[in-house]
């Protein structure tokens, strides 16, 4: 096995250690995670499938709830659901202050809110 | 004075000082200049008061390119012009639209804004808005309920939009102009060729000719064509007695740069909750001010776009309402107020006060300057003998590109204030894709043509709309447009007119 191919496989290993964790925090906050909250205001859920789907073909790396909620999460922690729909919605806000936005089927969103569709549609399938 | 062209006996000698070719917004404007003035002005107007089509069948041409409306819907041929049919939008030129911009080919005027703010001030008049005030904050503060969308200023800004009544000059300056003795109106005196001297560097006399029959010759001291960006253009290239490619057309520019508006259905904007919107809202003849969403300058220099803005329509109501294109058929005044007919009841029948959570974004934009985007000539004569124009509209990348980055800012600054969101129509979706949608339309707004410049080789006029080669022809009105901008160009027009015959007077003073 070659270096790299070793090094790519750690951290592959790694990610799937820390499964049990992040899937346990996942559901306890399921509906949050998977929650763009202002969009979810503006259309309906139908809408927010087909946002999250488009996300999903559009970005394939992140075809999946794992990397998703990996993405979503970062290095951060929340022990209360509040705080973490507040973390998401200024995280939405900061991403188009600082140019990370996406367009996906014509919307113009926050990376974040489309992850958070995108997870939205795995969930919903 | 008024004089029926038809009613002179053949192949009169018609004299003046002054002979401006054209009664509509531009030639109008001029001659209010001149009343009570010791000099003879001559008023060509190739129709009469009214619409007649067999007027109207002289504008008839053919189109190439970009689908377009057919030509003699889009401009009316009796006095008054196509303020006949105009619906009195009007803005300024922001600055930068006079300003050279690296990623737009061909842009940059030899004057500058503050160049024509004078003029616009006077302008105002002419078309009865309000004061000259183009600020927003400014003008809230004579409503304080027309509330701004936030956004960064550093990316948008409020553009202010006046509302004429309209005025139709037809009906506003007839009096005024029939009744002022040294106003000279000729009627039914369509200009079909224009003579210079024998090395084509002055103008000797133009022939105008009737349906009557009639051939008549106008001389005069000088000579101001102003009968619109295509006829301008027409009558020049015509022209080609003493100068084969036609006059002032040495370095083959006559005709080319031949602008419209791109106004198009973009986007759409979702809220989470109704809004009225009422400082973008618009009411027919009611509306006095209103804005749009514009990109400022900075922004237009980031992102490397020609300047737009953007205007909101329910979203309900929009899907209502049929395309320009597919509407704008006609020049007949009942056909076209049936057309419109069909607009205002789409929004009557969705009206709500409390607003709306979702509108469309319809844009209104400059196309860049391009030389393929041209008038020329067909082998076809009109009823008259003179060979037909023949448009070929041609729009860029670049166009499409500015759409796009114009409702990808906006669509930014929604998010950054959590307001809303932006999606932008399929047919902006694919960065890749150069085609333009079957609905895609212009204003109704033909610029270009004679454009203004300092090089010759690049221009037709000067920056005092002289054709460069000519001592004694000048241009008036949109076809000196060296850019469009994004207002509809009815307000620059006339303040350019202005200009121009404020610096014709001292060119006749010093000539005395």
């Amino acid at each position: 096995m070659d270096r790299r191919s070793f090094v790519r496989l750690s951290a592959y290993t790694a990610a799937i250690l820390s499964l049990p964790v992040d899937f346990s925090c996942t559901r306890k906050f399921a509906k949050t995670w998977a929650q763009p909250l202002f969009i979810s205001h503006l259309v309906d859920l139908k809408t927010v499938i087909a946002i999250g789907q488009g996300y999903r073909k559009s970005v394939p790396d992140e075809n999946s709830r794992l990397v998703l909620y990996i993405r979503l999460k970062g290095h951060n922690e929340w022990d209360d659901e509040e705080g973490l729909r507040a973390a998401l919605d200024s995280l939405v806000v900061t991403d188009f202050l600082s140019d990370r936005t996406v367009t996906v089927n014509g919307w113009i969103l926050s990376v974040t809110e489309a992850r958070q569709c995108a997870l939205y549609s795995i969930i919903n399938a | 004075m008024h004089i029926d062209a038809r009613q002179l006996p053949n192949n009169s000698v018609i004299e003046g000082d002054i002979c401006i070719v054209g009664a509509g917004a531009a030639g109008i404007s001029m001659a209010l200049e001149w009343i009570n003035t010791p000099y003879k002005v001559i008023l060509l107007e190739g129709g009469g008061f009214e619409y007649e089509a067999a007027m109207q069948d002289l504008y008839r041409g053919k189109t190439t390119g970009q689908r377009y409306y057919p030509l003699e819907s889009a401009r009316l041929h009796y006095f008054g012009g196509t303020t006949g049919h105009w619906a009195g939008f009007c803005s300024t030129f922001e600055p930068i639209d006079f300003e050279k911009r690296d990623w737009v080919p061909h842009s940059g005027w030899p004057i500058k804004r503050e160049d024509l703010d004078p003029f616009y001030a006077r302008a105002h008049h002419n078309l009865d808005l309000g004061p000259y005030e183009y600020s927003y904050e400014n003008w809230a503060k004579t409503d304080p309920t027309m509330l701004s969308l936030p956004f960064d200023k550093e990316s948008l800004f409020n553009k202010i939009w006046q509302f004429s009544p309209p005025t139709r000059f037809g009906t506003k300056y007839r009096d005024t102009i029939v009744k002022a003795s040294n106003i000279h109106l000729y009627t039914y005196a369509n200009a079909v060729d224009i003579q210079a001297n024998e090395n084509a560097s002055s103008i000797e006399q133009l022939t105008v000719k009737n349906l009557a029959g009639k051939q008549h010759t106008v001389k005069a001291k000088y000579f101001v064509l102003a009968c619109c960006a295509i006829q301008n253009a027409r009558l020049l290239l015509v022209s080609n007695k003493q100068a084969p490619k036609g006059l002032g057309n040495d370095n083959d520019n006559v005709g080319r740069y031949f602008m419209e508006h791109l106004e198009i259905k973009s986007a759409e904007m979702w809220f989470p909750r109704v809004d009225p919107l009422k400082l973008y809202a618009i009411d027919f003849a009611k509306t006095k001010w209103r804005a749009e969403l514009a990109i400022t300058a900075k922004k237009q220099q980031e992102y490397k776009i020609l300047n737009g803005t953007a205007s909101f329509t329910p979203l309900d109501a929009a899907k209502e309402q049929p395309a320009f294109i597919d509407i704008w058929k006609s020049s007949d005044p009942n056909e076209r107020a049936k057309a419109f007919d069909r607009y205002g009841e789409a929004e009557k029948k969705i009206k709500n006060k409390t607003g709306y959570k979702a509108y469309q974004l319809f844009t209104r934009m400059e196309q860049a300057p391009n030389p393929n985007s041209r008038i020329t000539l067909e082998t076809e004569t009109d009823a008259l003998g003179m060979p037909r124009a023949m448009l070929h509209w041609e729009l860029t990348m670049l166009e499409k590109h500015s759409l796009r980055g114009i409702y990808e800012i906006i669509g930014k600054e929604m998010g950054k204030t959590a307001k809303g969101r932006v999606r932008l129509l399929e047919y902006l979706q694919d960065v890749n894709d150069s085609s333009w949608p079957q609905f895609t339309g212009g204003g109704w707004h033909h610029m270009g043509t004679t454009r203004m410049g300092t090089d010759v080789k690049t221009s037709v006029v000067d920056s005092n709309c002289k054709v460069h080669s000519i001592a004694n022809l000048f241009t008036a009105g949109s076809s000196c447009y060296v850019t469009a901008a994004a207002p509809n160009p009815t307000l620059t027009l006339v303040a350019l007119t202005l200009r121009l015959s404020d610096h014709l007077k001292s060119v006749v003073a010093n000539r005395a």
